[in-house]
């Protein structure tokens, strides 16, 4: 009850304090008349020498109200901030350091966020699921969705209402101002139902734009209608020509609509092109996102049955398929349960540079608390107590980490601007890390807590008893001295030892970009664009009438004007895929079991596959035209000679693949015709894997991916693409159009980010570590000048006092190697399991790291050093 | 006896003793009650604004008294101050306490 009191005047206070003042006014006229009844001759003057002081009196009506102690922390701050005027460098050190400590902090934590904790931006976010398929063989959630998958769930209806769909696309616009391409998502009228976005203008679709046989319509993006329509209302109505088809614009949506925003956050306009538009329930093969809305009153956990009843209903349909379970997941989960961990990495990296920062603050505040001992002690032998002292110093600590903090928030509004500058978007909602006002709260939180700890440990050690209990007049307190300098050097190994840990880390990863950037593809991917298709099993039954289509497609791919080469394989390279079969050689001895059998990653493809990634065979020759699977040949990779050929000759070896379900000795031996190139055949990361690619007619080829090459942009692709493989089959559909070089990105792109952060992360401690050994060993060369100048006295050569100051440094370093080479090794081995690509660290990594570091701290010493061996003993003792 | 403004000269938390006692009649503005303590006293007590008045804070502060403004005698805006439940409760305690102390003191004086 006190401190709502309290809190009631410190809110109202002007007003009160009027309020006394008036009321002390009213007592002094009060006396006043009664003094004047009385008969005094001057009865105001009176009155007023009777009121005595009234300012002191307010004061101390003022202090019943006010704590105390807040009012002594107000002082102490008021006498911290005239004590920083006063050392302008000193304080900006440390301001400066704590800001750009605080600054990392504050943008990491703006991408995890915005990345992790942020729900998705729509009105009913809390009921929308998203829905995954649970991969049969794995157990892993998979993102996309088969539409048979999605009309499942839609037959089923309960508590799963306005089941939707979404994929994207690149497309050309013309209609508004000018003709521009753009990026669009296939959805329909279920999904904006599902969002409760209102648009901006006009109208959200309804059921009835669903319809195939209505009017096609479209929603526009906020920023396209700025662009296109120069934000004019009147766009509503307006046909808009996309890929050559008119769409009605319906809508706009608000600025910063984003749907679905992990995924393709950029989008411009909202096709109403539902499921149903994809070719029709042949397959489980994902290729839709899918999200639904839990009815109003159901839970995720309540729904989750009906999801799986649909999935058991579908697994009836389609033995063949498997077991794929279908889960409801929170929205986004699946992206951001990839990104999690490599985030809270590099916020744990930037935690370790708000560490070094708080060492390094330590550090110095100690060594100024040692020179401001006299002071310290001149206020305790005038009464100050211990507790009023290490008040004061923790208020300036605080003082300086808040305006540190402050400084470091303003740094991360650029920093996190930077972070999604440099990122690509495939990291979801990665664009919307800003620094606001949770953000903010956080870092300052930690910040203000981290400078409560520091500053309690500056206090205690700058006010423990031996010290203050030094006369001000200037004794020297050399083992005082000696025991601080001790805890000071014990400060410095472990800021090297963080420094190192961190710079492992982004050594770590340097050495995996570098391994990235010297294996790229094999081939040129940025030129290839690549779409997937599913054959109808129905249409196309067998082996002749798949290779037929696909060599029409092919042909009709390779007509189209600005096209080089095209080509189709199963599992195009990069995506990650590998179908590993049995193998024996020519030279095997039968064997016991299969399980003794090699392994081998099998591909198919045409005979134009191989020049459609601009390559040509190392020896012998590559599938023609003319190669049938009845032929019996087969091309290998140069994995492949090297690794089940031991390098030796393979044009002319045979070999067994052995198909899932045969066995070897059922299975024809086929001829090695040819050596290819080694491509990454699975991730961008990983080897490649020894490799044999069969005809197109070898094995069911109803999943394909085609694949051109052309300078073209993939949006006048996709274009003409689609309408070559309608030119061959009408009713084929395709989907995924992107370059090869767009998918290898988007896999290197969360990769490149961890090292980009963590590489800056490790800059940052490199330079706060350089810069807490130079002020440490600056005050301590300061505080020895009499030691060094008796040494210089005595006959060490100015080179011996450098080579002293440098040994006692390098004995700190390597402290600092030793305590922070243990966590390093460790951080390795977790970052290698987190980054793709990462197989191993060299040796050779961390002794750079190590020798940087050295050379960059011992560096920060030899400033120091040089002074003091260019202390002139004569003026130094002769002050003494 | 002068002009009492300091705490020091009467025993402390007496003159808070005092004020809730001045109260516990009728509602006082601050001069009413340096006034009514004057003659109470026998003209003895004259206590002073600056010791008044932060006093005065300090009931106001643990809630024993309630402050409102209304008019006084010569039609000025005055602050009138009412003694609350707790601040009864706390008079009865405060009177023990101060008995027990001057008993305390007698004693010692008297040995």
């Amino acid at each position: 009850m006190r401190w709502l009191r309290r809190l009631h005047y410190w809110l109202n206070r002007r007003r009160i304090e009027d309020a006394l003042r008036e009321e002390m006014e009213t007592h002094r006229a009060l006396r006043e008349a009664a003094l004047a009844e009385r008969g005094e001759s001057t009865p105001a003057a009176a009155s007023r020498r009777a009121l005595g002081n009234v300012a002191l009196a307010q004061d101390d009506a003022r202090d019943v109200w006010i704590w105390p102690w807040l009012d002594g922390v107000v002082r102490d701050a008021k006498f911290a901030l005239r004590w920083m005027r006063r050392r302008p460098g000193f304080a900006g050190t440390c301001i400066a350091t704590i800001a750009i400590g605080t600054g990392a902090l504050a943008s990491v934590l703006s991408v995890v966020h915005a990345v992790l904790l942020s729900p998705p931006p729509y009105p009913n976010h809390a009921r929308i699921v998203q829905i995954a398929q649970v991969s049969p063989t794995s157990g892993r959630l998979l993102d996309e969705l088969s539409a048979a998958d999605v009309l499942a769930l839609r037959q089923r209806g309960g508590a799963i209402e306005n089941v939707t769909t979404a994929w994207s696309s690149a497309v050309s616009l013309s209609g508004g101002s000018l003709p521009e391409r753009g990026r669009m998502v296939f959805t329909d009228s279920r999904a904006f139902a599902m969002l409760g976005t209102p648009p901006a203008i006009g109208r959200l679709p309804t059921l009835a734009d669903d319809a195939p046989d209505a009017p096609p319509v479209v929603m526009l993006g906020h920023t396209l209608w700025a662009q296109q329509f120069a934000s004019d209302p009147s766009a509503i109505g307006r046909p808009l020509k996309i890929d050559g088809r008119t769409y009605g614009v319906i809508g706009v949506m608000p600025q910063g609509f984003r749907f679905p925003a992990p995924y393709w956050s950029g989008a411009d306009l909202w096709l109403l092109r539902g499921a149903a538009d994809a070719s029709w329930p042949t397959t489980r093969e994902g290729n839709l996102l899918a999200f639904g809305l839990i009815a109003e009153g159901a839970t995720l956990e309540g729904a989750q049955p009906e999801a799986d009843a649909a999935a058991a209903s579908l697994d009836a349909r389609f033995p063949a398929a498997g077991q794929i379970g279908l889960r409801l997941v929170p929205y986004g989960h699946t992206v951001r349960s990839y990104a999690r961990p490599r985030l809270l990495l590099i916020l744990g990296a930037a935690v370790l540079v708000l560490l070094i920062v708080c060492v390094n603050i330590v550090n110095l505040m100690l060594g100024r608390s040692l020179e401001r001992h006299r002071e310290l002690a001149a206020r305790a032998a005038l009464g100050a107590g211990r507790g009023r002292l290490v008040r004061q110093l923790i208020t300036e600590t605080v003082v300086l980490f808040t305006a540190g903090g402050l400084g470091g928030v303003l740094l991360a509004i650029w920093g996190s601007r930077a972070i999604v500058a440099v990122s690509s978007f495939s990291i979801p909602r990665m664009e919307e890390a800003a620094i606001n006002g949770p953000v903010a709260g956080i870092a300052l939180g930690t910040v203000l807590v981290s400078a409560l700890i520091v500053g309690m440990v500056i206090a205690v050690q700058a006010t423990s008893r031996g010290r203050l209990g030094l006369d001000a007049a200037g004794a020297r307190g050399a083992s005082e001295g000696r025991r601080w300098r001790g805890l000071q050097r014990v400060l410095v190994a472990a800021e090297v030892a963080l420094a190192f840990v961190l710079l492992c880390g982004a050594g770590v990863l340097v050495d995996g970009a570098r391994a990235q950037s010297h294996i790229t593809a094999g081939f040129d991917a940025s030129t290839i664009v690549h779409a997937r298709l599913t054959l109808p099993r129905d249409k196309y039954a067998d082996a002749t009438s798949q290779r037929d289509v696909l060599t029409r497609i092919v042909h009709a791919l390779a007509a189209i004007p600005g096209v080089r080469a095209a080509g189709t394989v199963d599992v195009p390279p990069g995506v990650g895929g590998s179908n590993e079969r049995a193998l024996s050689l020519d030279t095997d001895p039968p064997p016991a079991n299969a399980r003794d059998l090699r392994q081998v990653n099998v591909r198919i493809a045409d005979a134009h596959y191989f020049e459609t990634l601009g390559l040509t065979a190392r020896a012998g020759r590559l599938f023609t035209p003319a190669d049938h699977d009845a032929d019996n040949v087969v091309v290998v990779n140069e994995a492949f000679v090297a690794t089940h050929l031991g390098g030796a000759p393979a044009v002319g070896r045979r070999i067994r693949v052995v198909p899932r379900g045969a066995t070897a000795a059922v299975t024809p031996m086929r001829t090695i015709v040819g050596v290819y190139p080694d491509i990454r055949e699975k991730t961008i990361f990983e080897p490649t894997p020894p490799t044999v690619y069969l005809p197109i007619d070898a094995r069911d080829a109803t999943r394909m991916a085609v694949l051109v090459r052309t300078d073209r942009p993939v949006g006048e692709m996709t274009q003409a693409m689609r309408a070559a493989i309608a030119s061959v089959d009408s009713e084929q559909a395709a989907f995924g159009f992107m370059t090869l070089g767009d998918l290898i990105e988007s896999e290197l792109s969360i990769n490149a980010l961890s090292l980009r952060l963590l590489g800056s992360l490790g800059i940052v401690a490199l330079l706060l570590a350089v810069i807490g050994v130079y002020g440490v060993m600056a005050q301590a060369v300061r505080q020895r000048t009499r030691e060094i100048a008796i040494r210089l006295a005595l006959g060490v050569t100015p080179p011996g006092v450098k080579r002293l100051l440098l040994g006692e440094c390098s004995l700190l370093v390597a402290g600092g190697f030793l305590a922070g080479g243990a966590a390093a090794l460790w951080a390795a081995r977790v970052l290698r399991s987190l980054v793709y690509g990462i197989s191993s660290t060299s040796p050779l990594t961390f002794v750079t790291v190590a020798a940087l570091l050295a050379v960059a701290v011992l560096a920060g010493c030899y400033i120091p050093a040089r002074r003091a061996a260019r202390t002139d003993p004569a003026l130094v003792l002769r002050a003494e | 006896m002068g002009l009492t403004n300091v705490d020091s000269d009467l025993l402390p938390g007496t003159l808070e003793l005092l004020v809730l006692k001045t109260l516990l009649r009728e509602p006082r503005h601050g001069y009413g009650i340096v006034e009514h303590l004057r003659v109470a006293s026998g003209d003895a007590l004259e206590i002073g604004e600056s010791a008044l008045y932060p006093a005065l804070q300090r009931l106001l502060l643990n809630g024993w008294v309630k402050a409102s403004w209304g008019a006084s005698e010569n039609n000025r805006r005055a602050r009138f101050y009412t003694l609350t439940a707790s601040g009864r409760k706390q008079l009865e305690k405060e009177r023990a306490t101060f008995a027990r102390r001057i008993e305390i003191v007698q004693r010692v004086l008297e040995a």
